[in-house]
């Protein structure tokens, strides 16, 4: 997976922890890939991910698509350390557009899911504390909900309105200005 | 559009997604379900929107000086509301048997010979109250809540004794519904300051359990400075002001429930960028700033009542408008080269006050001399705004001061 292959980094693909999904599938992925989830940072740093790294909470087809962004993430992370030192200044700068660029058109293509995977993969970021996914993810949501009525939102999101008609008529007294 | 699936994820996690909605879909949120009105509740998601995104200017109250002076960027139009110093629409207001004691948000309290009034300088509009305190101001300190997000907007009068313990003698002493961003009260004495907040907003009513004390980060009984409580971009801020070095906290409890400072900046005055803006405005033949005090009609500078006073009870605050803006960052900004024939010896005898904070900008107002300036924190830029303090004044003493925002 590392195209820009320091030694450093050769290094660090050689360290595998397998990742187990509630189902019971197995990935072999690199230490750097892992330790994007500080879940499984600190498990490394503990010592107890011998024999693999059981995620009850997570679903093969879930956790397919997460190690998918944690290895793309991480390769772009190695690929910035290992050109800062071959490259003068300008040339690191394009480079770096470059890979933000990637980055940026990666992450777009990776958000193109239905609602329940994404909500998965919400579930997935949170406990496996990656905060790049977690961001991006909650930032997907937070624009579906943008610019929608309450109405549009609960139906969106099978909500049922639990409020009395007197509840919601408080609502917009105190925050008239949101409804004008 | 897809249909259905529930979002269900945990409550920290739809804290993170409704925090990212700009204020008019958070505030849509709430009524949503029950759900999520409680959360965005008890985040205080909504307050963090809640600032004003405008600054009119300062008024400045000087003891000695017959009324509030507005203190604001000069050259603009004349622009509605306007705002003035000029209380004489209030009944009963005169030069020196009144006071503005609070202010809150953009509404002042002041306390007149026959009672406390609560006033909206931008309005003009002032409500009257009277209570059995006022005869006995010696033992108490009274402060002014006041929320303009609410509609309509609400606001409170406290009383606080002062006693040794003061969590157990904040009561609401008037019969105003809620107010409740914060507010502080004004005394040194009184070993803590006391920051209010909304605990619950699910309901307006009236309760004592709403508002909570939180110590200062220091001791401020124990040390001999100017401290001020106020709202900035970092939410509630604290700063002290001592021998030169002025030192900004954060007040970090939004997620966590727990409330703490966090010191966030330090900053050492003594600072020749300081000293070359002071220099500067000194000279007489520079004497236009930014900022310019407007004094009301009636009131050119030329006052007959001298009242020779080293004393320092003043309230001042910056009411903020859309037009009126600070509107550059590069006005006057202090260009210092360290030229070498810095007459410094003197410095260290002039004091220097805290203003306030701007309430949406990493930036601080201080006085020193007759001069304001702005301090960026982020980029520890000075800005010399102008002259501030009337000509009368010049030479003495006198000022305490706060932010003052419009209300909405």
């Amino acid at each position: 997976m590392a195209s820009a292959g320091s030694g450093d980094e050769k290094a660090a693909a050689a360290a595998m922890i397998t990742l187990i999904s509630s189902d019971n599938e197995k990935f072999e992925v690199t230490e750097a890939t892992a330790t994007l989830s500080q879940t499984i940072r600190h498990m490394i740093e503990d010592g107890c991910t011998d024999g693999g790294v059981p995620l009850p909470n997570v679903t093969s087809k879930i956790l397919a698509r997460v190690i998918e962004y944690c290895k793309k993430h991480a390769t772009a992370a190695a690929g910035e350390e290992g050109s800062s030192s071959s490259f003068s200044d300008a040339a690191f700068l394009e480079v770096d557009r470059a890979f933000l660029e990637e980055l940026e058109e990666f992450d777009d293509a990776f958000l193109e899911v239905d609602r329940a995977t994404l909500f998965d993969l919400i579930l997935a970021a949170n406990y496996l504390d990656i905060k790049g996914l977690l961001n991006l993810t909650c930032q997907k949501v937070a624009d579906s909900v943008k610019g929608k009525t309450p109405e549009q939102i609960r139906e969106m999101y099978n909500i049922v309105n639990d409020l009395t008609p007197e509840e919601e008529a408080e609502i917009r007294r105190e925050t008239q200005w949101a409804f004008e | 559009m897809e249909a259905g699936a529930a979002l269900l994820v945990p409550d920290d996690v739809l804290a993170d997604i409704l925090g990212r909605l700009p204020p008019r879909a958070l505030a849509a949120s709430r009524s949503v379900c029950k759900a999520w009105r409680a959360l965005v509740d008890a985040r205080g998601l909504l307050l963090r929107h809640l600032l004003p995104h405008a600054l009119r200017g300062i008024l400045i109250d000087y003891s000695g000086y017959k009324q509030p002076v507005l203190f604001a960027r000069r050259s603009q139009p004349r622009c509605f509301p306007r705002v003035s110093g000029d209380l004489g629409y209030v009944p009963g207001f005169g030069p020196y048997h009144s006071r503005i004691i609070d202010h809150c948000n953009g509404l002042l309290l002041y306390q007149g010979a026959s009672g406390y009034y609560v006033i909206n300088p931008a309005t003009r509009g002032w409500e009257s109250f009277w209570s059995p305190r006022v005869d006995r101001h010696g033992d108490h300190a009274a402060c002014l809540v006041f929320d303009p997000a609410a509609s309509p907007p609400r606001y409170e009068v406290f009383w606080i004794p002062h006693l040794p313990e003061p969590e157990e003698s904040v009561r609401p002493a008037a019969p105003f519904s809620l107010g409740g961003l914060f507010s502080s009260d004004d005394t040194l004495a009184m070993p803590c300051k006391i920051w209010r907040r909304r605990r619950k907003s699910n309901r307006f009513s009236l309760k004592l359990g709403k508002y909570r004390v939180i110590k200062t980060p220091e001791d401020i009984e124990q040390v001999y400075a100017e401290c001020y409580l106020g709202k900035s971009t970092g939410g509630v801020c604290f700063a002290i002001l001592c021998d030169h070095q002025l030192r900004i906290w954060n007040l970090n409890d939004e997620l966590s429930g727990k409330a703490e400072w966090v010191l966030k900046h330090r900053v050492d005055l003594d600072h020749s960028a300081l000293w070359a803006a002071v220099r500067l405005s000194e000279r007489d033949t520079v004497t236009r700033g930014s900022w310019m005090l407007s004094y009301s009609d009636s009131d050119e500078d030329s006052g007959r009542e001298t009242y020779d006073s080293s004393g320092e009870d003043c309230g001042s605050e910056i009411v903020s408008e859309e037009q009126f803006q600070w509107d550059s960052d590069d006005d006057c900004v202090v260009d210092y080269e360290d030229d070498g024939d810095d007459d410094d010896e003197d410095h260290e005898f002039k004091t220097i006050f805290f203003l306030g904070f701007h309430p949406y900008r990493e930036v601080v107002f201080l006085m020193v001399s007759s001069v304001t300036v702005a301090y960026h924190l982020s980029t520890s830029k000075f800005q010399w705004l102008g002259k501030s303090l009337p000509k009368r004044l010049r030479g003495q003493k006198a000022l305490r001061s706060h932010f003052h925002i419009h209300p909405a």
